[in-house]
C-alpha cells in the first residue's frame, strides 16, 4: 500500500505543522509569528469555528463547514490531520511505543460519546460555554500550551538574556514572568494528565469518549463516501489492524469497522498482510450497536436541559461578589471584569469564549488573565482584563487579531481606541491626595484619552473621570499609588460601548514665542 | 555576580562622589571647556532641525571631546515614556537621540546605550518613539528598563523625602551620563525637563507621587548629575502633559537647550515654555541644594539662530 504510506507521510506533515504553529503563537513572546498564520491554522478548529458561525458568522466561521465536508467524503480527517490535540496525542502514543510494546484491541462502542454530544450542544445553543470550556480538544492543547510551554520559552529567553547582560549585551531583553493563576493551572494540568494518560494506556480514547467534536463527526463519517473497510475474503483474521489501531475500533472477527470512531490516522492500511484493509468507497457496513440507547436517550436529556440553564438564569443570577461601598476607606475596588476589546462586552464573551488562551498569549500587556471561575460562574478558565500587574495599551487590538471563536472579534487599532470596555472610578477617600495631603497626578498622567483630568479646587488637584470619553483601559487604575486599595479602578460594562473621542481642542502653536527669552 | 557585587558596594561612593561634586560651581568643574568665544556654560539654539541644533551646540562648547573621553560607556537616557508618534511630542525626538549618539562615537566612546523606564510598555514605546530605529541606526544599544534586577539601591544622603532609590545599574556604571528630556507640560510637575526625567532611571518611582513629587525629584537630583543635559524643544507639548491627546496639543519650536548644569538647563527651558523657573518647585529645591544655577544671568549662554 504505497499510496496508503504516502497519506501517512501527509498525515504526520500537516498535523505536525498545524500543531507547531498554534503552539508557536502561544509562545511567541515578541510577536514574531504572523496573526495571519495563526487564524489560518485555528480556520480549520472545528468548535471554535462552529461557536463563531453560532454567535457571530463572518469568513473565519466557514472552517467547521469545511471539515464538516471533508469528513462527509473522507470521514474524520480532521482528527488526525488538523486537531492539535490529536497529534498530541499521536505523539503521546508512539512515544510510549518507543518504552513499551503497546498493544490496542477492537472495544465495543460505547454512548458515553453522544451523552456528552448533547449536552455541549445543548449549552451551546443556550449560550453557555461550561462544557466546551473543558471539552473542546483544540483548546485544551491550546491553553495547556499557554500554561505550560510558554512560562518554558520565558525562562529559557530570560537565561540567554542573563548570560548576555553577564557580557555586557542587553540586545536580548528580559520577558516578565506571567503564570496563570493555581486553580487554573491545575485544572489545566489535571485535564492534560488525563489526556495523557488516556493517549498512553487506551489510544484515542478521549477522541471517542468525552471529545464533543469527535462524537459529532463520527456521525458524519458513518455516511462518509469513502471508509475503511475490512473485506472477508482476503482477511486472514491475523488481527494486525485491531492491534494498531488507536480507536480501537477494528473488528476483524466480524470484519467490520466502527467508521464511527474510526480517526483516519491510515495505520491499518499499511499494516495489513493481507491486503484485506482498504480505504474506498461503496462500502455497506455492518451494523454497530453505537446509536444511543434509551437510557443514553435520557442521559442526554439530561445534559441538554442542564446546559440550557443557563438561558433560564441568566447573567443576574451570579452576580459578582462585589461590595459597592460608599465608606472610608473603600477595600473593595476590585469590578465587574472588563471583558477584552472587539468582544462586544461579557455577554458575547462568555457565550463564545472557547477558553483556548490564545489571547492571553497574543497581549503583549499580559493583562488578558484566565480565571478558573469566570464571569460570575459562566465560564471555565475564561480570560478578562485584570489591571494589577498593567494595562490595556491604547495603540493596541493584538488580542482582536487571533480569537478562534469570534468571542473577540477583530478591530482595527482606530476603532479599538474608541471601545469602551468599562469606565474608572475614582474613590476619593482612598486617594493619596486626600490621605496624604500631596499632589500626585498618576492616574491622569497615564490616561491616554485625557478622560481623567485633574481639578483644582484651591489645593492639590483631584482627579475627575469623563465617562463618555473613558476606555477603561485601566491605565490610571495600575499607575495609582494609593495602598492598600487603588483610589480609581475600572467597572467593565455588560455591554462595550463607544466612547466619545478624546476632546482636542484648539492648537497651542500661536502660544509660543519666536525667540529666546533670556 | 561579582559584578553585581561590586555595584552595591560602588553605589553609595557613586552618591557621595556625585555629592561632592555638587558643592564645586559647574564652572569650575568644567573649567576646560573652551571655545571660540571663551567658557560655555549654557547653549540655546533655534531655528533648525533637531540634528543641526545640536551641532551647533557642540561647536560653542568645543565638541563632544569636552564630554567624552576615548573609550568611555556613555549611557544616553531620552523620554521614551509613551507609546505615541513623533508628532505627538511625548518623546524625545528620535533625530536627537540618533545625533547624540554619533558625536559620542566620533568622540571615541566605547559604546552608547539607550533605555529608558516607561510608562506605557517600553516594547512599544521603543518602537513607537522611533528611537529604537533611530539608535540602532547610529550605532548605539538599546537595553530594556523594565527589569527590576537591573536597578541597584542607592542611598540619598542629601535627600529631605527621599532617603533611597533603586537606580539602573547602566546609569551608575556609566562613565559618561547624557540626558536628553523633551520640553513638555506636565499635569502634576508644571512641566518636565531634565531633572523630573531622570525618574526614568528609577525603579520604585511610584512612592514619589505618594511622599511628594517636587521634593522627591530635587533630592534625587543629588544623587547622580548628568555631565550634560540636552533639552529637546523642537516640538513642546503645552498641555495634557505629559502624555498629551493629540497634536492640537504641541507646538512646532525648533529650539534646544544644551547645558553641563541640570538646573540651568531646566531653568532655561522652562523660560523657553513661558514659565518662571522659581515657580517650578523641584528647580527652584535643586538650586537651593546646590546642585546647580537657576538664574541663569550669572552664565555664560551662547545664543544661535539658525
Amino acid at each position: 500500500m504505497k499510496t496508503a504510506r504516502l497519506f501517512i507521510g501527509l498525515r504526520i506533515v500537516i498535523s505536525t505543522a498545524i500543531t507547531l504553529v498554534i503552539l508557536l503563537a502561544l509562545v511567541d513572546l515578541w510577536a514574531l509569528v504572523p496573526p495571519a498564520i495563526v487564524r489560518f491554522a485555528t480556520w480549520f478548529q472545528f468548535l471554535p469555528s462552529l461557536v463563531r458561525a453560532i454567535t457571530a458568522f463572518g469568513v473565519l466561521a466557514t472552517g467547521f463547514l469545511f471539515v464538516l465536508g471533508l469528513t462527509l467524503v473522507f470521514g474524520r480527517v480532521y482528527c488526525s490531520f488538523l486537531c492539535p490535540l490529536g497529534a498530541f496525542m499521536d505523539w503521546t502514543i508512539s512515544l510510549r511505543k518507543k518504552f513499551h510494546k503497546q498493544k490496542f484491541a477492537y472495544k465495543k462502542p460505547e454512548i458515553l460519546r453522544y451523552i456528552i454530544l448533547a449536552g455541549v450542544g445543548a449549552s451551546l445553543l443556550s449560550g453557555s460555554m461550561i462544557l466546551a470550556n473543558l471539552l473542546d480538544p483544540y483548546s485544551i492543547f491550546a491553553r495547556s500550551g499557554q500554561a505550560i510551554v510558554r512560562p518554558l520559552v520565558i525562562g529559557l529567553n530570560n537565561v540567554l538574556a542573563h548570560a548576555g547582560e553577564a557580557m555586557g549585551y542587553y540586545g536580548i531583553a528580559p520577558y516578565p514572568w506571567r503564570f496563570v493563576s493555581l486553580p487554573v493551572f491545575a485544572m489545566i494540568a489535571a485535564w492534560l494528565a488525563l489526556v495523557i494518560w488516556m493517549a498512553a494506556r487506551h489510544g484515542r480514547l478521549y477522541c471517542n469518549t468525552l471529545c464533543p467534536v469527535g462524537g459529532l463527526l463520527g456521525i458524519f463519517s458513518k455516511i462518509s463516501v469513502f471508509k475503511i473497510s475490512i473485506s472477508p475474503d482476503n482477511c486472514i483474521q491475523c488481527g494486525a489492524c485491531a492491534r494498531v489501531c488507536k480507536a480501537s475500533c477494528m473488528d476483524h472477527e466480524q470484519s467490520n469497522v466502527d467508521t464511527s470512531r474510526c480517526v483516519m490516522c491510515l495505520d491499518c492500511l499499511t499494516i495489513c498482510p493481507a491486503e484485506a484493509v482498504v480505504f474506498g468507497g461503496r462500502v455497506v457496513e455492518k451494523k454497530n450497536i453505537s446509536a444511543p440507547g434509551r437510557r443514553g436517550f435520557l442521559a442526554m436529556a439530561a445534559l441538554f436541559l442542564l446546559g440550557m440553564l443557563k438561558r433560564a438564569t441568566g447573567d443576574e443570577a451570579f452576580p459578582d461578589l462585589r461590595q459597592n461601598p460608599v465608606l472610608a476607606p473603600q477595600r473593595s475596588t476590585q469590578g465587574l471584569t472588563p471583558a477584552p476589546p472587539g468582544s462586544l462586552g461579557r455577554e458575547h464573551f462568555m457565550s463564545a469564549c472557547t477558553a483556548c488562551h490564545l489571547c492571553v498569549a497574543a497581549c503583549p500587556s499580559q493583562v488578558i488573565v484566565p480565571k478558573l471561575i469566570a464571569y460570575g460562574g459562566q465560564g471555565l478558565m475564561m480570560p478578562g482584563l485584570a489591571y494589577d500587574k498593567g494595562f490595556c495599551n491604547y495603540n493596541c487590538n493584538a488580542c482582536t487579531r487571533v480569537c478562534p471563536a469570534g468571542a473577540i472579534l477583530p478591530v482595527g487599532v482606530e476603532e479599538k481606541k474608541r471601545i469602551q470596555m468599562g469606565q474608572a472610578k475614582f474613590v476619593k477617600q482612598n486617594c493619596v491626595v486626600v490621605t496624604q495631603k500631596t499632589e500626585c497626578v498618576a492616574c491622569a498622567e497615564h490616561c491616554p484619552t485625557g478622560a481623567v483630568k485633574i481639578v483644582r479646587d484651591g489645593g492639590p488637584g483631584l482627579p475627575q473621570v469623563d465617562t463618555e470619553v473613558c476606555i477603561g483601559c485601566g491605565a490610571c487604575e495600575f499607575a495609582c499609588p494609593a495602598k492598600p486599595f487603588k483610589a480609581i479602578y475600572v467597572e467593565g460594562n455588560h455591554t462595550h460601548r463607544r466612547a466619545l473621542p478624546p476632546k482636542k481642542g484648539e492648537s497651542v502653536q500661536t502660544r509660543v514665542g519666536d525667540d529666546f527669552p533670556f | 555576580m561579582e559584578r553585581r557585587d561590586f555595584l552595591k558596594h560602588s553605589v553609595t561612593m557613586t552618591a557621595a562622589a556625585a555629592a561632592a561634586l555638587n558643592g564645586i560651581p559647574v564652572s569650575k568643574a568644567f573649567a576646560q571647556a573652551p571655545s571660540a568665544s571663551g567658557k560655555v556654560d549654557l547653549a540655546a539654539i533655534q531655528g533648525g532641525e533637531p540634528g543641526i541644533m545640536f551641532d551647533k551646540a557642540m561647536e560653542a562648547f568645543g565638541g563632544m571631546k569636552q564630554f567624552v573621553k576615548p573609550n568611555q560607556k556613555v549611557v544616553i537616557k531620552p523620554n521614551i515614556g509613551w507609546d505615541t508618534p513623533v508628532e505627538r511630542a511625548a518623546n524625545t525626538h528620535p533625530e536627537l537621540v540618533s545625533r547624540i549618539i554619533k558625536h559620542c562615537l566620533d568622540a571615541g566612546a566605547k559604546e552608547v546605550v539607550v533605555f529608558d523606564h516607561t510608562c506605557d510598555r517600553w516594547k512599544r514605546t521603543y518602537e513607537s518613539s522611533g528611537i529604537e530605529a533611530a539608535v540602532k541606526g547610529a550605532g548605539g544599544m538599546m537595553a530594556p528598563g523594565h527589569v527590576d534586577r537591573h536597578y541597584a539601591p542607592v542611598d540619598v544622603p542629601q535627600g529631605v523625602k527621599l532617603k533611597k532609590a533603586q537606580v539602573h545599574e547602566l546609569v551608575l556604571e556609566a562613565d559618561v551620563f547624557i540626558n536628553v528630556p523633551v520640553l513638555k507640560h506636565h499635569g502634576g510637575a508644571g512641566l518636565t525637563i531634565g531633572l523630573k526625567n531622570n525618574m526614568g532611571i528609577v525603579w520604585d518611582r511610584g512612592d514619589w507621587h505618594r511622599n511628594g513629587l517636587h521634593q522627591c525629584i530635587a533630592d534625587f537630583s543629588t544623587v547622580r548629575k548628568p555631565d550634560l543635559t540636552v533639552v529637546d524643544a523642537y516640538r513642546m507639548l503645552m498641555r495634557n502633559g505629559p502624555r498629551g491627546v493629540s497634536e492640537n496639543d504641541t507646538a512646532l519650536r525648533k529650539a534646544q537647550i544644551v547645558s553641563p548644569d541640570p538646573v540651568a538647563a531646566d531653568a532655561a527651558a522652562a523660560k523657553l515654555f513661558g514659565t518662571d523657573p522659581a515657580q517650578v518647585s523641584y528647580i527652584r529645591m535643586a538650586q537651593e541644594k546646590g546642585v546647580g544655577v537657576m538664574d541663569l544671568s550669572t552664565l555664560a549662554i551662547q545664543r544661535i539662530r539658525i
